[in-house]
C-alpha cells in the first residue's frame, strides 16, 4: 500500500515537471492583459528585432517605457542570420516565448512569414488608431499581402559608395555624384596604388555588381523577367559581372576568393587604409564614425550608387526593417500603438545608429547632423547630405518563387566566373537555366 | 506477492519515465519522424497543412543533383584522408611518447588538447592562420624560399586539403592516446624475446607493436569513420561549402537544404543516405574485423 502510495505520488512529481517543462510560460504577461488594454495591469509587450540593443533600440524602448507605464516593451535581440531567423519562425511557429512584434529584415524573410500566416493583418488597427500611412510611410513603400498591409518599414535603407576623402584629393578627383559602373572602375583604377587596393565589395551574393546593374536596368523583380522566368542573362548582368571581373583580374580589388575566406568587411578595408572607396550604405555610419576601433587621420565622403547609366538614381536600398505583429499576439491593441509611435517618432533614437527611418516628414538636414554628431572633421557633412536626400527608384521586390535558391545560384555562377572556371557566356546561360528550374519547382 | 512485484515493476519504470520521455521526445521521435518526412515536400513553416505526399521523389532528385554528388565526393575523399593519416600519426606519436620518457605528461596533454577543444574556436584560429596573404602559414613558406605559396581556403584546389590538415591536427591527439593505452597491453616479453633473437626496432615495430594493436585500430578506425563522415563545423565556419563548392560535405548540404532552402523532406532524405552509407560502412568493418582477428 504503502508503495503504491509513493509511486503515485512520484508519477504525479513526474508529471508537473514534464508539464512545467512544456508548458507556455514565454507571455505570461500577456495573457494577463489579455482582457483588453484597459486592464489594470501592465501589458508587457516581447519585440524582437536584429540590432544590438546598444545600437539604438535600448534608448528607442526606453523613452517608450517611461512615458507608457501602461505598455511595457521588452527588446529581445536576435542575430539576423539563419539560425537567429529559425530561431524566430520557430518561436512564431510553436507560440512558445514567442514576441508580440517583430522585425524582418529583407523581402525574403518577411514574405515566408507571411506566407506562414505569421504576421496579423493591420488595416483594421490602422483604421482604429487612424494611422495615416501614406502620410507617413507612402502608400508606394509597403506591398500588400492578400490585399491587407501585414507590415510596415521602419528603415530606409540607402546604398552609396564611401571614398577616402584623402586619396580622393590626393588624385586631383571631385567627389562623384551622378556616375556609372564604368567610371567606378576608372576612378578605381586611379585611386590604386600599391597598398591601398582602388576598390573594395563584399564579396557575396547581397553585393554583386552584376546584380546591381541588373537592378537598375528593372529596379522592380530585377530577378525575374516580364514572363516569370528568371531576367539573369540579361546584358545588365554580363555588363555588371565583366566589370567586377576586370577589378579583380587588374588588381584593383582584393581577389574574391581571397576577400571571402578572409571575411573581409568594407568598413575594415576603408578605415584602416586597405581600399580607396567601398560600395556600403547607412549601415556602415555606426563604424565610420569609430575613430577608437579605427582610428585614422583622414576623412571620408560619400558618392551615390553607381549607375548602370547615369541620370536614373537606381539605389539598390529600399525599405526595410518590416515591422509585424504576431498574428497570435494577445496584445494586438498594444502592439499597434507602440508600432505607430516607432514609425512617427521612436525610429529617430535609432538615427545615431545609421538607420535612416521611413518618416517622409523627417528633415534632411537634421538627420544628417544627427548622424554626423561631432564627427564632422572626419565625416564631409556635404556630400552625406547629399545623398541622403538624393531622389531615388527603389528596388522592390514582390515575387518570391524560388528566391534564395536563385540568389545562391547567381552567386554561384558568378563565383565560377571570377575564378576563371568559366567564360560569361556559360556564367549566364547556367545561371538562367538553373533559376528557371528552381523558379519552376517552387511554382509546383 | 504478486501485487507487491507488479507494484516495484510499476514503480521501477516511473523511475526511468523522466529520462525514457526525454530521449523519445528529444531522440526517438525526431528519428522516426524524419523517416517518414523523407516521403514529403514539407514547408514546415506552414504546420501540417504544409505536407505533399512525393513518394520517392527525393531519392530520385538526389542522385541526379550535382551538389548532392560532390558533396558525397568530398565526403569520401575526406574520410580516406583523415582516417589513416591521423592513425598513422597518432600511433607514431605513441610510440615515441611512451619510449622517450622527457616531459611525456606534458607532451601528451599538448598533443590531446586540440581534440577536447571547441571545434569552432580551432576552426576561427586556423582561417586566421591560413590568411593567404597576412598569414603566418604562408609568411613562413615565403621566408623557405616558397614564392607562390596556395592559396588554402582561398583557393579550390586546397581549401579541402587545409581542412583536411586541420582536421588530422584535431584527431591525432585523440588517437595517440588510445594507442598509448594499447601500447601499455602488449607485453614486454615478447619485446625482450625479440631482441634476443636479434630483431631490430624497426622489425619489433612491424612484427610485434602493429599486430598486437589491431583491436586498438579497429575502435580507431571505425568510430573516425562515423565522425570524419559527419564533418560540418569545421566546414560550416571555414569556408561555408565554397569555394566553387570545392568543399561542400553531406552535412552541410543538409543543412542548406533545410534552413536555407526549407526543403525539409529532401534534406531528410539526404541525411538518411548518410546514415545508410555510415552503417554499411561499418558493417562492412565488423564482418572485416572478424575474419583478420581470426589470425591470433
Amino acid at each position: 500500500m504503502n508503495k503504491w502510495l509513493k509511486s503515485s505520488a512520484a508519477l504525479a512529481l513526474v508529471s508537473t515537471m514534464v508539464l512545467a517543462g512544456c508548458g507556455n510560460n514565454g507571455d505570461s504577461g500577456s495573457d494577463a492583459a489579455g482582457s483588453g488594454e484597459a486592464g489594470k495591469k501592465a501589458v508587457t509587450l516581447k519585440l524582437w528585432g536584429g540590432v544590438p540593443e546598444e545600437n539604438g533600440p535600448k534608448a528607442v524602448v526606453d523613452k517608450w517605457n517611461q512615458a507608457h507605464p501602461d505598455i511595457q516593451v521588452e527588446y529581445v535581440r536576435y542575430v539576423n542570420d539563419d539560425t537567429g531567423n529559425t530561431k524566430l519562425d520557430t518561436a512564431l511557429m510553436t507560440q512558445s516565448d514567442a514576441p508580440d512584434l517583430f522585425f524582418s529584415y529583407g523581402e525574403n524573410n518577411l514574405y515566408r512569414r507571411e506566407n506562414a500566416g505569421m504576421t496579423a493583418p493591420l488595416d483594421d488597427l490602422i483604421k482604429q488608431y487612424n494611422f495615416n500611412v501614406d502620410e507617413v510611410i507612402g502608400n508606394d513603400n509597403v506591398i500588400k499581402y492578400n490585399n491587407q498591409i501585414h507590415y510596415l518599414p521602419g528603415y530606409k535603407n540607402i546604398d552609396f559608395v564611401v571614398l577616402n576623402k584623402k586619396a580622393l584629393d590626393e588624385a586631383g578627383e571631385q567627389v562623384p555624384t551622378d556616375w556609372t559602373w564604368d567610371d567606378f572602375a576608372a576612378l578605381a583604377a586611379k585611386l590604386n596604388n600599391g597598398a591601398m587596393k582602388g576598390a573594395f565589395v563584399t564579396p557575396g551574393a547581397d553585393l554583386l555588381i552584376g546584380k546591381f546593374t541588373l537592378v537598375d536596368s528593372k529596379p522592380n523583380d530585377s530577378f525575374y523577367a516580364e514572363d516569370g522566368t528568371s531576367n539573369f542573362n540579361n546584358p545588365a548582368m554580363q555588363k555588371g559581372l565583366e566589370i567586377q571581373k576586370q577589378l579583380y583580374d587588374n588588381g584593383i580589388m582584393v581577389p574574391w576568393a581571397e576577400a571571402l575566406a578572409n571575411k573581409l568587411d568594407p568598413a575594415n578595408e576603408l578605415l584602416s587604409g586597405k581600399a580607396a572607396m567601398v560600395y556600403g550604405g547607412a549601415w556602415m555610419m555606426r563604424d565610420l564614425k569609430d575613430t577608437t576601433k579605427y582610428p585614422r587621420d583622414f576623412p571620408v565622403a560619400f558618392a551615390p550608387a553607381p549607375q548602370l547609366e547615369t541620370g536614373k538614381n537606381v539605389n539598390n536600398g529600399g525599405m526595410n526593417d518590416f515591422l509585424s505583429i504576431n498574428q497570435n499576439s494577445s496584445s494586438k491593441d498594444a502592439a499597434f500603438q507602440f508600432m505607430a509611435w516607432y514609425l512617427t517618432e521612436g525610429n529617430m533614437d535609432m538615427v545615431p545608429g545609421g538607420r535612416i527611418p521611413t518618416n517622409m516628414s523627417v528633415d534632411f538636414g537634421q538627420l544628417t547632423k544627427l548622424i554626423v554628431g561631432d564627427a564632422t572633421n572626419i565625416i564631409d557633412e556635404a556630400s552625406l547630405s547629399n545623398v541622403l536626400k538624393g531622389n531615388y527608384t527603389f528596388a522592390t521586390r514582390i515575387k518570391s518563387e524560388g528566391y534564395s535558391q536563385i540568389n545562391n545560384v547567381m552567386k554561384e555562377e558568378a563565383e565560377k566566373f571570377f575564378m576563371n572556371v568559366q567564360t560569361i557566356d556559360k556564367t549566364l546561360s547556367t545561371m538562367k537555366e538553373r533559376a528557371d528550374k528552381a523558379i519552376q519547382e517552387a511554382q509546383q | 506477492m504478486n501485487r507487491n512485484k507488479r507494484a516495484e515493476t510499476i514503480a521501477g519504470y516511473l523511475f526511468i519515465l523522466p529520462n525514457f520521455l526525454g530521449v523519445f521526445v528529444l531522440v526517438l521521435f525526431p528519428l522516426l519522424f524524419s523517416l517518414v518526412m523523407v516521403f514529403t515536400d514539407w514547408d514546415y513553416l506552414q504546420g501540417f497543412a504544409g505536407v505533399t505526399w512525393v513518394g520517392l521523389d527525393n531519392f530520385v532528385k538526389l542522385f541526379s543533383d550535382e551538389y548532392f554528388l560532390k558533396s558525397l565526393e568530398n565526403n569520401v575523399i575526406f574520410t580516406v584522408v583523415t582516417v589513416p593519416c591521423s592513425m598513422v600519426i597518432g600511433l607514431v606519436v605513441a610510440v615515441v611518447l611512451n619510449k622517450f620518457v622527457y616531459l611525456k605528461n606534458l607532451l601528451r596533454v599538448l598533443f590531446f588538447l586540440p581534440y577536447v577543444s571547441s571545434i569552432v574556436a580551432i576552426s576561427i584560429v586556423w582561417t586566421v592562420l591560413y590568411n593567404s596573404t597576412d598569414g603566418p602559414i604562408n609568411a613562413a613558406l615565403r621566408s623557405l624560399g616558397i614564392s607562390h605559396p596556395p592559396g588554402w581556403l582561398a583557393d579550390p584546389q586546397w581549401a579541402l586539403i587545409a581542412i583536411m590538415i586541420m582536421v588530422i591536427w584535431t584527431y591525432t591527439g585523440y588517437t595517440m592516446v588510445l594507442y598509448m593505452a594499447g601500447l601499455q597491453g602488449i607485453s614486454k616479453d615478447l619485446y625482450e624475446a625479440a631482441s634476443i633473437d636479434g630483431a631490430t626496432n624497426l622489425r619489433s615495430f612491424f612484427r610485434i607493436t602493429v599486430p598486437m594493436l589491431k583491436p586498438t585500430s579497429f575502435l580507431i578506425s571505425v568510430t573516425l569513420m562515423i565522425s570524419t563522415f559527419q564533418v560540418f563545423a569545421a566546414v560550416a565556419v571555414m569556408t561555408k561549402g565554397g569555394p566553387i563548392n570545392s568543399t561542400t560535405v553531406l552535412a552541410y548540404r543538409i543543412y542548406i537544404e533545410a534552413f536555407q532552402n526549407y526543403k525539409m523532406g529532401y534534406a531528410a532524405a539526404m541525411s538518411w543516405v548518410l546514415f545508410l552509407i555510415i552503417f554499411v560502412i561499418t558493417i562492412v568493418q565488423w564482418q572485416g574485423q572478424k575474419r583478420w582477428q581470426n589470425h591470433f
